[in-house]
């Protein structure tokens, strides 16, 4: 029998991959006021996300969150994750256009997260975003995860414009990030182990609270006293300064540590006479809270800013919303933080970010790909990423 | 107007290799489906940014408008399980965009139905090992053993049977795809034919079973029989290797013919929506992994 397969040559080579790839281009910007609505698709952990913004606000912001399927196992399990993305995303995607009244051709773009995250989570949100653009050939434009955090507060916020300082704060980040002008962004200091949300699921889960651990160490926190135990707060010096004072911003590292924190929580536990779950939980979220103001304050004297933002699913922890707000108030800074509804991983935050993006003109090609360290870059859409 | 012609786009990424085909088949004679366009890269890990731009040279250089497609054909498994994710997210975001229907097609299917036309022209060479006799007589059967790694030191096999001449598009399978170790495998073959698991035994004669798949892994489960390549009972092992298998990777060409022959069987008339059977919200991948999580 012949060969059944006929091959004709492509209009352009095929020999290597790189060949084919449409490098990310920029086109003329436009104002974002002007653009049309804008879908966003977020499958970057445990939560099938997509939503539809457009100038006027959130059209549809649609969550099918798996936290139920994880709880069970105590954490998110990627394999099974990446599972539940693949049969939620498209009726996720449907059910935001359905409730924005609007079908596939009427958007004016696509913005999905390709980072940072679970590699096989993102790739399955990516795989959707990326073939419904196709199908309309809809400009399609590749958003960071952290820079849908913040945008949680521009979204939510329209009178708020850059310069300002963002505390990213959640289960995979603890980020201050300098936000100079739209689009751009600057990392002034991140995590050195665990994230702060990582850091209270991990002492959840010690004191036997069900997954999500957060939320449910909050609640513990709340009849407890914050005094009750010294635990320690790493400051960290800032180079060049052998030690940090927490009355001299310069001093203070922007960067983050909480294994020390953890460690001595779990001596605590351990040792004789342990105080109360209650007392104990108040006193490391009271740990975690300061060391987060102190930065934050620090990276807003130092960058020079009035505006402070929180984002972020610990950004739904009362008591770092209100003792980080008591703190900017007192310091003359004006702080943001996103209605609850938009701290934890959402559609619309991507969307939002990625309007900003698609209306400074930047446009992804189809072979937009994850990458599970998509580092935060500066200045990321005038200077199109050569790696991708 | 309906056009007298099938239109498919097949996607495929169970495998390193992953690809992209436009198939064409008369609605009259879905069995004469032909491959118009097809294109892969083997380069396992870069699915993801490979797969659309492929579907766009390959549209771009045929001139296919969507509007042109009827179906949105994909391999759904078994393989490599963030590949058939990716595979299966793309076919499903594309035929929800196109309103067109999603059709699966079993990647242990591809391989055989690829051995099965590698093999017809050189059946009667095959028989002759056999003494005089004439394929198709009855006298033995012909067991096409499609094969494919997995990865923790399994594969994946499934059984079909390779009918007499004309060979059909899809050939039938003879159970599920199913996951064995190496341990089983060397089991079923000392059982030749007893075994449950691998029953291919002829009611009225020989039987020869032929291994379709990756030549390394045909090669690897060819020398855990006894014997090697000789008779073990009634039941001979062959591997469907170089000269015999074109294709021993699943070939998207291959997926979109299939997927016609699916729809075809299902719906002879070609009149009806395919559409409700094959809704891009609800099509999953077919993991077959041993211990579902």
């Amino acid at each position: 029998m012949a060969h059944p397969t006929r091959m004709v040559q492509p209009a352009a080579p095929l020999t290597a991959a790189g060949d084919l790839h449409r490098q990310p281009t920029l086109v003329p910007p436009v104002d974002v006021a002007q653009l049309g609505p804008v879908l966003g698709v977020e499958t970057s952990c445990d939560e099938t996300a997509t939503a539809v913004v457009d100038a006027s606000g959130i059209r549809a912001n649609v969550v099918s969150s798996q936290i139920p399927i994880h709880r069970r196992y105590g954490g998110v399990v990627p394999e099974i994750a990446s599972r539940h993305h693949l049969e939620l995303v498209l009726p996720v995607i449907d059910t935001a256009l359905n409730e924005a009244g609007l079908t596939l051709d009427q958007l004016a773009g696509v913005a999905v997260t390709r980072g940072p995250g679970l590699i096989g989570a993102l790739l399955v949100g990516l795989a959707a975003a990326k073939a419904v653009a196709f199908t309309q050939q809809l400009p399609l434009v590749g958003v960071h995860h952290s820079a849908g955090h913040v945008y949680a507060n521009f979204l939510a916020y329209p009178q708020l414009q850059p310069p300002v300082v963002c505390l990213i704060v959640s289960g995979g980040h603890t980020e201050l990030v300098y936000i100079p002008a739209h689009g751009h962004f600057e990392l002034l200091g991140q995590t050195r182990d665990d994230a702060a949300g990582e850091a209270f699921d991990k002492i959840a889960r010690v004191l036997g609270l069900p997954y999500p651990g957060g939320p449910a160490l909050e609640a513990l926190a709340s009849s407890g006293d914050p005094q009750a135990v010294h635990l320690p707060r790493a400051l960290l010096p800032e180079t060049g300064h052998g030690r940090s004072d927490p009355d001299d911003p310069d001093s203070i590292s922007l960067d983050f540590s909480f294994s020390g924190l953890k460690t001595a929580t779990l001596q605590v536990l351990s040792s004789p006479g342990a105080p109360s779950a209650a007392d104990l939980a108040a006193s490391f979220q009271q740990a975690i809270v300061d060391v987060c103001v102190t930065k934050t304050i620090a990276a807003a004297h130092r960058a020079h800013v009035h505006t402070v933002l929180l984002a972020g699913g610990v950004a739904a922890n009362q008591a770092l919303r209100q003792q980080l707000a008591a703190a900017c108030h007192e310091q003359g800074l004006q702080l943001f933080a996103p209605p609850l509804s938009l701290c934890t991983d959402n559609g619309a935050m991507i969307a939002a970010a990625g309007r900003y993006l698609l209306a400074a003109g930047q446009r992804a090609g189809w072979d937009l790909d994850a990458d599970p360290n998509l580092p935060l870059t500066t200045r990321w859409y005038s200077k199109p990423d050569p790696s991708t | 107007m309906m056009r007298s012609t099938w239109r498919v786009i097949a996607l495929d990424t169970a495998t390193d290799r992953g690809g992209v085909a436009l198939v064409e088949a008369p609605r009259a004679e879905p069995a004469a489906a032909q491959v118009v366009a097809s294109a892969w890269a083997e380069r396992g890990g870069q699915h993801s940014a490979n797969l659309l731009p492929l579907a766009d040279s390959l549209l771009a250089a045929t001139g296919w408008k969507p509007a042109d497609l009827d179906l949105v054909a994909v391999t759904t498994g078994p393989g490599s399980f963030t590949g058939l994710r990716i595979g299966v997210t793309t076919a499903k975001g594309l035929a929800y965009g196109w309103r067109k229907p999603v059709v699966p097609v079993g990647t242990l299917d591809v391989l055989a139905a690829q051995a099965g036309w590698s093999l017809a022209p050189v059946l009667p060479g095959l028989g002759a090992g056999w003494g005089e006799q004439e394929r198709g007589d009855g006298r033995f059967r012909v067991v096409i053993g499609a094969a494919l790694r997995s990865r923790r030191g399994e594969f994946y096999v499934q059984l079909f049977e390779l009918p007499p001449q004309p060979l059909p598009l899809a050939l039938p399978a003879l159970g599920e795809p199913q996951v064995m170790r190496l341990a089983d495998w060397q089991a079923a073959g000392v059982a030749a034919g007893e075994s449950d698991a691998l029953d291919v035994s002829s009611s009225n004669g020989e039987s020869l079973l032929v291994m379709a798949g990756e030549a390394s892994l045909c090669r690897q489960l060819r020398g855990l029989w006894p014997g090697g390549r000789g008779r073990i009972g009634h039941m001979e092992l062959r591997w469907a290797g170089e000269g015999w298998n074109e294709w021993d990777k699943p070939e998207p060409g291959t997926v979109g013919r299939l997927a016609v022959a699916q729809v075809a069987a299902a719906d002879p008339g070609g009149a009806a929506d395919a559409r409700d059977a094959y809704s891009p919200l609800t099509v999953v991948p077919r993991y077959y992994s041993r211990s579902e999580v």
